[in-house]
């Protein structure tokens, strides 16, 4: 079968693709995370629309004010802030080579990881005391701690995997076995937990 | 590979500020200030979409990126768009029940 292309064009291609980059001249870890991440981000989503929806469709809500202390997860969201900006440092140094550094910034980053699961748990068991279960509230619309822990939840599960993640790739940068690339990756998860909590953090307790 | 300026950590800094100051305006606007519920829903889609763009943008390095990073990344964000308004009749009809 003849081809369109000549057979220069066909060395340079090769040249250019020789099996193990992508089309776009992007590393593959870095582009399959983020196919990763869209996808994530569509369930996410799926969910927030879905929280939305049920809102319009609900003749009340009830006033977070009144059952959430507001200041608490706004601290968690500024701890979620602070580990993305350790994240970034890690891998800017590990890009420099300081693997020290770097394994610095990964601890600070599960440390901050941790607190703010920490807190979610607190969360849950203080709203759990009040009378909120999957199935039903004190305040009227089943529907607003039903989204609350599925949401909140899967979040949450993020946060736990990404602290393994993590833990993962900073034994491996102590032990000099990481590329940059992979903590770059294991950077890009963590911002998406962070960029996802942002929309959450919006749509449960603010608007 | 991608094409980064100079001053990483500062502008790491300047961004962490920034969401900093934001979830601050915004945690204003449910406690200190009074405005209409609507206006207030507008201002807090603005402020968590510009979180959002400096997350993506300086932590997830898409401002570095080559630009097909990204497309890839504001694509589907376009189609979580449409998706919304494909719901726009359900939500209209349960808008209309109350």
């Amino acid at each position: 079968m003849t081809s369109a292309v000549g057979t220069r064009e066909r060395e340079n291609l090769g040249a250019r693709w020789g099996g193990g980059r992508s089309p776009w001249d992007v590393g593959w870890p870095k582009l399959m995370m983020w196919l990763f991440l869209i996808s994530d981000a569509m369930t996410f989503a799926a969910m927030l629309i879905g929280l939305w929806v049920t809102r319009l469709g609900s003749r009340t809500w009830p006033n977070r004010l009144e059952i959430i202390d507001l200041h608490f997860v706004a601290a968690m969201t500024v701890i979620l802030i602070c580990s993305s900006t350790t994240m970034a440092m890690a891998v800017y140094a590990i890009r420099r080579g300081e693997r020290r550094q770097t394994v610095w910034f990964l601890a600070a980053t599960i440390f901050a990881g941790l607190v703010f699961a920490g807190m979610q748990a607190k969360e849950w068991s203080h709203f759990i005391g009040e009378g909120a279960r999957l199935t039903g509230n004190p305040w009227g619309v089943p529907a607003f701690s039903f989204s609350f822990f599925v949401i909140t939840g899967l979040h949450g599960a993020h946060v736990l995997a990404g602290i393994v993640y993590l833990w993962a790739m900073a034994d491996r940068v102590a032990r000099g076995r990481s590329s940059a690339e992979g903590v770059e990756v294991a950077g890009l998860y963590w911002g998406f937990v962070d960029l996802v909590w942002v929309f959450i953090w919006s749509s449960i307790y603010l608007l | 590979m991608t094409d980064e300026p100079q001053g990483l950590p500062r502008l790491y800094l300047t961004a962490w500020l920034a969401l900093i100051a934001i979830t601050a305006i915004e945690v204003s606007l449910i406690l200190v200030f009074h405005i209409a519920p609507g206006l207030r829903a507008i201002f807090l889609i603005v402020l968590a979409l510009m979180k959002a763009s400096l997350i993506g943008a300086y932590y997830m390095n898409l401002r570095f990126e080559r630009l097909a990073m990204a497309y890839i990344a504001a694509i589907p964000l376009i189609l979580l768009v449409l998706m919304l308004v494909a719901v726009v009749p359900d939500a209209a009809v349960l808008l209309g029940r109350h």
